[in-house]
């Protein structure tokens, strides 16, 4: 004779749900969202808009160093990152030197990225004219990058002596004239998901500089991954970072940015439409498209926090229900 | 006819699938892929280490380097042959009776990167204590609170900036002293001071979740947005 | 020594160089490599306790180099080798020109290091494969496409070294280049990302079975987990913060009420409590660093390089 199964509660198969049913619900709510995806408004903060006051503020004719150091592993957030950091940096025509001081896979990542996004530029702007070598070069990775970033600071010039690219003496070409010490560098950018930004903070340090007026108190900024953004404010916090833009959401802003310009007041705003943070220096908008990886993702992370919101909430209730069960029967 | 693009992106799916079938459970389909990435991963490390640094920064500066004229550009330093056996010795670590080789080129590097560590914390903490040395005492009560714009007087420290200031340095020094005094403590003042860092100390917790939160969902978004977007529906549906 | 260390500003013929290309070059590797080896087999019959103090004689010597140029004095920022003459200012010039070769000495070493993964992983697969062990057509799979990707990585890399034919080559590219982005792009990239984007899955089972209101603690994690998560979504936090100025502090951009937009909300947590807590920890982890350094640096570390 069989025995009757014990009557399961509502809270008990709230908290019997398998993790195959829960990765199913995710997977589902992130497919339908990003086919639905659409504009949403965001609201840029101080560090992304310091980011992208810095890189328009700055004189074309200046050169950047931008240190990717990221893998496909974070491509979601990384790329989308420096996809508009590229997008900035080609329309205002700034030569840039392209380089990893971390993982050996990070400069082909940085370079399949920039190809790219040179070449859409190139198919809406025919004329363009931004050529590999010539307005920028791809340097290759710096294994240790505690000792190379000394040597950055030491001798920038020094640490790319020998280093070609397509069999083409970096130093010899264009983005290299002229930059002889971190100083002579316009802006200093890292595109990171991991710890090599606290070894730059460590051993760089620049000359606090102005440009059109604005004051840059370094000339390292940050583009990170929401993983390593908490630590990273505290850097830009303690003035350590002349801007910082984390995650999905700051990639998100500095598009908004990108597609509005910055005004320091409502009254300024009134007439272009511009994002408005009080007592900010006017920036124009990028002439062009804005709409990046940023943007399309966001419905998506939208939906899905909403749903790890919901999930926590169900948890902690088939818990309580759970709880008040057992108390009740005692 | 499809091109190599959509190819190279259907093998990319497949290999997607095939490492989210772990999610299922831990299948030889899963195994296959896995196996296969970190093949890859492996022989590109290979390929990357003597292309983007060992070529460049030992090799040629060995060697020397020449131009297409034949002009010599950079002499060539026959000693950097040497790191050639230091490195070596790195892979004495399998070695049952010598493997204490291996601690050379590795205490080399841990050396130089212990050198560093005072400049490296006077560069990287300093300007942190100095930003946290914050004006507790306002000097103005009217307003309150920190008007916006050019109303903004500066130098100004307002009531609620010096009650925020307050608050920044209440929790530096209780989560430092909740560190610092990870061992049995009797003080009372000390034992209080403890359990505030750590409440604060959850706040700072809790935006770290968050973010990673945001780092974790925008990698699956990526994936999904890959395989149902860029793929399929770019391929099939547009 | 000094004229080996000054190589980056005076790549003159010295003692230490020589012509690239010619047979003199390459003798003196030859002769250079054989030292090197008879060194490195020499310290195998080096006896027990004679080891130890090799290594922390490399460690030191290591870490004296930047140690050194801590507390030597600094060179002002406009000197030059010109303008500034005497024995002081000559050792800073020397510390300067001798980091262009450390930083290099350093990638190098760390190169070769990193390469000692690849080898116990070659070996682990290797054995599993020519013994037959279990699963050894895992092995076997792992090492064809270690060596394929290593074949047409190559292949691309020297097709590309000439200029002229890197610029053809990214017009039209070749069955070389197809092969390696097939196998970098088309699958080692896109598994790199589909590996990392299965943490969602799991972060996402464990906040709905762990997080959970139970103590102050955890309560207090949960709310503020809770705003920035919401700080993060621009569609709720431009209507909210709108509604907040135009009806709550009628357009006053100077209301308290305005406090109670999101974002300054998520901001005063930020600004007060998050950097504060975070800087707090990183102190301590800092100073542990340091101590760590000084430990390694004089091998005092148990269980350090020289133990």
């Amino acid at each position: 004779m069989s025995t009757p199964m014990p009557k399961t509660s509502f809270a008990e198969k709230l908290m019997a749900v398998p993790s195959r049913a829960l990765y199913l619900v995710l997977a589902i709510v992130i497919i339908i969202s990003v086919f639905l995806s659409r504009p949403l408004p965001n609201q840029p903060n101080p560090p992304a808009a310091d980011f992208y006051t810095a890189l328009m503020k700055m004189p074309a004719d200046k050169v950047v160093a931008v240190q990717s150091d990221f893998t496909n592993s974070t491509r979601g957030e990384s790329a989308g990152q420096l996809e508009a950091l590229t997008r900035i940096l080609v329309r205002r025509g700034i030569r840039f030197i392209l380089y990893a001081g971390a993982d050996p896979q990070a400069p082909t990542v940085a370079t399949n990225i920039v190809e790219r996004i040179i070449k859409e530029e190139k198919a809406v702007n025919p004329s363009l004219q931004y050529e590999r070598n010539v307005h920028w070069v791809r340097v290759g990775n710096f294994t240790n990058l505690d000792n190379t970033a000394r040597l950055f600071q030491t001798n920038f010039r020094e640490a790319f002596r020998g280093r070609e690219d397509n069999g083409v003496d970096v130093l010899g070409t264009p983005p290299f004239e002229g930059i002889n010490t971190i100083n002579d560098l316009g802006l200093y950018v890292n595109v990171t998901a991991s710890s090599t930004l606290d070894v730059l903070i460590g051993r760089l340090q620049f000359t606090p500089t102005t440009y059109d007026g604005v004051p840059i108190r370094s000339k390292l900024m940050a583009m990170v991954t929401g993983v390593i953004g908490p630590e990273a404010v505290n850097y830009y916090k303690a003035q350590q970072l002349a801007g910082l833009v984390v995650g999905l959401n700051g990639t998100v802003e500095l598009e908004t940015l990108m597609g509005r310009g910055l005004e320091g007041s409502k009254e300024a705003a009134s007439a272009n439409n511009a994002v408005v943070i009080d007592g900010r220096p006017s920036v124009a908008k990028l002439e062009g498209n804005s709409v990046g990886r940023g943007s399309q993702y966001y419905f998506a992370l939208h939906t899905a926090m909403g749903l790890l919101i919901l999930a926590v909430i169900v948890g902690n209730v088939g818990t309580a229900l759970q709880k008040s069960k057992r108390g009740g029967k005692r | 006819m499809r091109d190599f693009e959509f190819w190279k992106m259907a093998v990319g799916v497949i290999c997607t699938l095939g490492l989210y079938s772990v999610l299922y459970r831990e299948t030889k389909v899963y195994r296959f892929f896995e196996h296969m990435f970190l093949g890859l991963a492996a022989g590109f490390s290979l390929v990357a280490l003597w292309t983007e640094t060992l070529k460049s920064v030992w090799w040629d500066k060995m060697v020397g380097q020449v131009d297409a004229e034949g002009k010599v550009t950079s002499m060539g330093y026959p000693l950097y042959i040497l790191l050639l056996p230091i490195g070596l010795m790195a892979y004495f670590v399998f070695s049952k009776k010598s493997n204490w080789m291996s601690r050379i080129p590795i205490g080399i590097i841990l050396g130089l990167w212990a050198g560093q560590q005072a400049d490296n914390w006077i560069k990287t903490f300093w300007p942190q204590i100095y930003g946290s040395m914050k004006p507790i005492v306002p000097n103005t009560f009217d307003p309150i609170f920190v008007p916006g714009g050019a109303a903004n007087i500066p130098n100004a420290v307002y009531v609620t900036q010096a009650v925020n200031n307050v608050i920044f340095l209440v929790t530096l020094l209780s989560v430092m002293s909740y560190f610092f005094f990870s061992f049995e403590i009797k003080s009372r003042f000390l034992k209080g001071t403890t359990t505030l860092g750590r409440w604060l100390l959850m706040i700072g917790f809790g935006a770290i979740f968050g973010s990673t939160v945001m780092t974790r969902f925008t990698l699956l978004i990526d994936r999904m947005y890959f395989v149902f977007i860029e793929f399929l529906k770019t391929n099939f549906f547009s | 020594m000094m004229n080996l260390l000054a190589q980056a500003t005076a790549p003159e013929r010295n003692i230490w160089n020589a012509t690239p290309g010619t047979s003199e070059i390459w003798i003196k590797m030859a002769l250079l490599l054989v030292v090197g080896l008879a060194f490195m087999i020499g310290l195998v019959f080096v006896p027990t306790r004679g080891r130890r103090p090799i290594v922390m004689t490399f460690t030191f010597l290591a870490g004296l180099f930047y140690m050194a140029q801590l507390v030597w004095p600094q060179l002002p920022q406009a000197a030059t080798r010109e303008n500034t003459q005497g024995p002081v200012a000559q050792v800073s010039f020397w510390f300067q020109d001798a980091t262009a070769v450390v930083g290099p000495i350093a990638n190098i070493l760390t190169a070769f290091i990193l390469g000692l993964g690849i080898y116990s992983l070659l070996t682990i697969h290797g054995k599993r494969f020519a013994r037959l062990q279990k699963d050894w057509q895992f092995s076997l799979l792992l090492l064809v496409s270690l060596f394929v990707m290593l074949f047409f990585g190559y292949w691309d890399w020297i097709q590309g070294l000439n200029p002229e034919n890197a610029a053809k080559l990214a017009e039209t590219p070749s069955f070389a280049g197809r092969a390696k982005d097939l196998l970098f792009e088309g699958m080692l990239q896109v598994m790199d990302a589909a590996m990392f984007s299965l943490i969602a899955f799991f972060i996402f089972s464990a906040a709905y079975r762990a997080f959970r209101i139970r103590s102050v603690e955890s309560t207090i994690l949960l709310g503020t987990a809770f705003i920035m998560m919401l700080s993060l979504m621009g569609a709720l936090v431009v209507p909210w913060n709108n509604f907040i100025q135009e009806s709550l502090a009628k357009g006053d951009s100077n209301a308290w009420v305005n406090f109670l937009r999101l974002t300054d909300i998520s901001a005063w947590l930020s600004d007060n409590i998050q950097t504060p807590a975070i800087r707090a920890v990183n102190f301590g982890v800092g100073i542990g660093a340091l101590a760590m350094g000084l430990r390694i640096w004089l091998s005092l570390e148990r269980g350090g390089v020289s133990a």
